[in-house]
């Protein structure tokens, strides 16, 4: 080796040997300052506090997917660095991990907790601090109203732009009767609240309800509830999550109501990519009111798909991981008006309340409380080649969530610094 | 009130308590014979049903899972039995409760790591989609066959108990473990033979309510409670009131659900809170 640099260096005549020494000092005097930007770029702290645990483990961890995502695809992908935390749904543990984050981790944003409960209590705690909190789930809709806060931002969807939206489009295409579903907790009330009062006053009528204790494994006798209500509904509105709308859509379809062509409209999602193949056949032909789906056509959805694919083989690009990914997109937006400085929180909180995109979902824009301005649609499932999917059924608009005068749902927003 | 919403919710009622009749009658035998109180046995159902989807996702039928997932499980029992619950026999039954909560605990834990937390579902055939209708009640084929199937199932381990001479050593067991022992029957063995029957009679439960609900890493814990709000009303350890406690518990729940929309699950404790005042060991005591 020795020798053949010593050749390299015997070969090179004077001239040479200085017009390479000038070249690489050029250089040198160029990449200087840039190499000294670099050096001086901060770091950037997020922080996370999810469920990680039990049933809801995936939900916490497509969110934090589609957060890195949106980091990993701008030009922070080499300042970011993540910290996440397990709430488990409790909001004392939340509160805990939140402060941990903020006092010993020193984040300068969080990506706050999934359940409504948790996120209110923690928004209420950071609002004092000025520390800033973005939304994926935990869509409280007190958040929306009086409890919103110039520090918390709700990126993904609420109850009630997840459930009024579906009321004109129930009455112009299934009828005017409903029959109204329920789980019996805050949130199912809320949807069907949000959605039976303008319904009734647009002329619908309601032929019946029930509300469902949280784990219901059995619907049957709410089902023989329906069959028999009288007259007949054009549809089934209301909200059941998870596990337990599993468990009534596969009865719903044993007890024929699928045959007769009532079909389910349910609030707030329902039918998701991971719900769909344990629903079965049963799911086919109904409805749920929502901000985005899987197979939605639109080419940022296609590019989203794309990149989740590509750095998360093998995994879903759920509703879960859309929301993460669009709480990372603006926590990007906003480090761009601060110029990517993560220290500036009221530069980047102003960089959010501006933000205007379109996103895989379509046209975000963000409504002065604080709430993501969405499009929503009506999804049908349908089944093509032994193989479940959303059909968008129709697209009924861009919908924030109301928040003053006496319609707004969860009170009056007065915004204050 | 009308009559055939009311027949319907008998009918359910009946049904789901028959379904239970399968997990309550092991957990009760398993109880009265070998003194123990498997908190594992809501896992041992939840398995059933894991395997149960899996088997039927490999394979596509249906009965080969209703066979094989017990078998599995019962296996699955045997071991547990014996290098676990084994060594704890004769000492204070708090042991025995620390070890079979920390055995439910993993199986739990194992069906996330294995199965995920994602919901599933077992799929039916064809035949069993569907409703019939009689007497202007609309009933799904499914559950009338879960019907009588548990209803054959619980006869048969009846006939078993009463007329076999597995069921007569199971019935001395229960009353006199020594002198079964003096009789040259190992009863150890007998003790795994017991258990491993309460675990596929749980998986069989398993299959044909994975086939009805959706199947999740947490539903273990809600079985168990069933379980246990049947063996609490029927009474510690007996067939009979297994029986007689599961149909009873479904019916209340049916028709709780009925008529107390909001309060379905309250009414079972309501059942056993009203059972406990008034005969404070179950509706039937062995002895």
């Amino acid at each position: 080796m020795k020798s053949d640099e010593k050749q390299v260096r015997g070969g090179l005549n004077r001239r040479e040997f200085l017009k390479g020494t000038a070249a690489a000092a050029a250089a040198t005097a160029v990449s200087g300052p840039f190499f000294l930007a670099q050096a001086a770029k901060p770091e950037i702290r997020v922080g996370m506090t999810l469920t990680y645990s039990g049933v809801y483990a995936m939900v916490g961890k497509r969110v934090e997917n589609g957060a890195k995502l949106a980091f990993a695809l701008s030009k922070y992908k080499d300042q970011v660095k993540f910290f996440t935390e397990d709430t488990q749904g409790k909001p004392n543990v939340a509160i805990e991990k939140t402060l941990k984050l903020f006092e010993k981790d020193q984040v300068h944003m969080l990506v706050g907790p999934i359940a409504g409960h948790e996120s209110l209590a923690v928004s209420e705690m950071l609002k004092p601090k000025k520390k800033l909190m973005l939304l994926a789930y935990g869509a409280n809709i007190k958040l929306c109203g009086e409890s919103c806060s110039r520090y918390t931002f709700l990126c993904g969807h609420t109850p009630w732009n997840q459930s009024y939206p579906a009321v004109d489009w129930f009455l112009k295409t299934l009828g005017k009767k409903v029959y109204l579903i329920g789980a019996d907790y805050s949130t199912g009330h809320e949807v069907v609240k949000f959605f039976k009062e303008p319904f009734e006053k647009k002329g619908g009528q309601v032929v019946g309800s029930f509300f469902s204790p949280l784990g219901t494994t059995e619907f049957a006798p709410y089902l023989a509830k329906i069959k028999s209500a009288s007259p007949k509904p054009d549809g089934i509105f209301g909200f059941i999550g998870g596990n337990d709308l599993i468990n009534f859509v596969k009865q719903y379809a044993e007890f024929g109501l699928q045959k007769e062509k009532i079909p389910i409209i349910v609030g707030l999602g329902g039918f998701g990519p991971a719900l769909l193949p344990a629903m079965g056949d049963a799911a086919v032909g109904n409805y749920h009111v929502f901000h985005y789906s899987y197979w939605l056509e639109n080419k940022e959805n296609e590019a989203f798909k794309a990149a989740y694919a590509k750095m998360f083989p093998g995994e879903l690009a759920d509703e879960s991981a859309i929301l993460g990914y669009e709480v990372g997109t603006m926590m990007v937006k906003g480090l761009d008006v601060a110029g990517g400085n993560p220290e500036e929180t009221e530069k980047i909180i102003n960089g959010i309340e501006k933000v205007d995109y379109r996103s895989p979902r379509g046209h975000i824009k963000m409504d002065p409380n604080h709430v993501a301005n969405v499009p929503i649609y009506l999804f049908q499932v349908q089944k093509k080649d032994e193989k479940f999917f959303l059909k968008t059924a129709a697209s009924v608009g861009n919908f924030g969530t109301p928040y003053s005068g006496p319609d707004a749902p969860g009170g009056e927003c007065k915004m204050s610094k | 009130m009308d009559l055939s919403l009311l027949l319907t919710n008998l009918l359910y009622g009946v049904t789901i308590g028959s379904a239970l009749i399968l997990i309550a009658s092991g957990l009760s035998l398993t109880f009265g014979v070998m003194g123990v109180l498997n908190f594992a046995h809501g896992g041992l159902c939840m398995l059933g049903a894991y395997f149960g989807y899996t088997l039927v996702q490999i394979s596509g039928n249906f009965w080969l899972a209703m066979v094989l997932a017990p078998l599995i499980v019962g296996g699955i029992g045997i071991l547990m039995e014996s290098f676990t619950i084994r060594p704890l026999y004769g000492l204070n039954p708090l042991y025995q409760l620390l070890l079979t909560v920390g055995l439910a605990m993993i199986i739990a834990n194992a069906v996330l790591l294995f199965w995920g937390g994602d919901q599933l579902s077992i799929t039916l055939p064809g035949y069993f989609r569907g409703y019939v209708t009689f007497f202007g009640i609309f009933y799904p084929r499914f559950r009338l066959f879960v019907l009588f199937f548990s209803a054959a199932v619980a006869l048969i381990l009846w006939i078993t108990i009463r007329r076999s001479k597995w069921g007569i050593v199971i019935r001395a067991g229960m009353h006199d473990l020594e002198t079964v022992n003096a009789f040259g029957i190992n009863i150890y063995r007998v003790f795994s033979y017991v258990f491993a029957l309460g675990a596929a009679l749980a998986a069989l439960a398993g299959v044909i309510i994975g086939s009805m609900r959706a199947i999740n890493p947490e539903m273990d814990f809600e079985l168990l409670t069933s379980a246990l709000l049947v063996v609490v009303i029927g009474g510690m350890g007996s067939f009979r009131g297994a029986v007689v406690g599961s149909l009873l518990l479904g019916i209340t729940e049916a028709f709780g659900a009925q008529f107390f929309t909001g309060a379905a699950k309250f009414s079972v404790w309501v059942l056993m809170v009203v059972v406990l005042l008034f005969r404070p060991e179950g509706l039937f005591k062995e002895n």
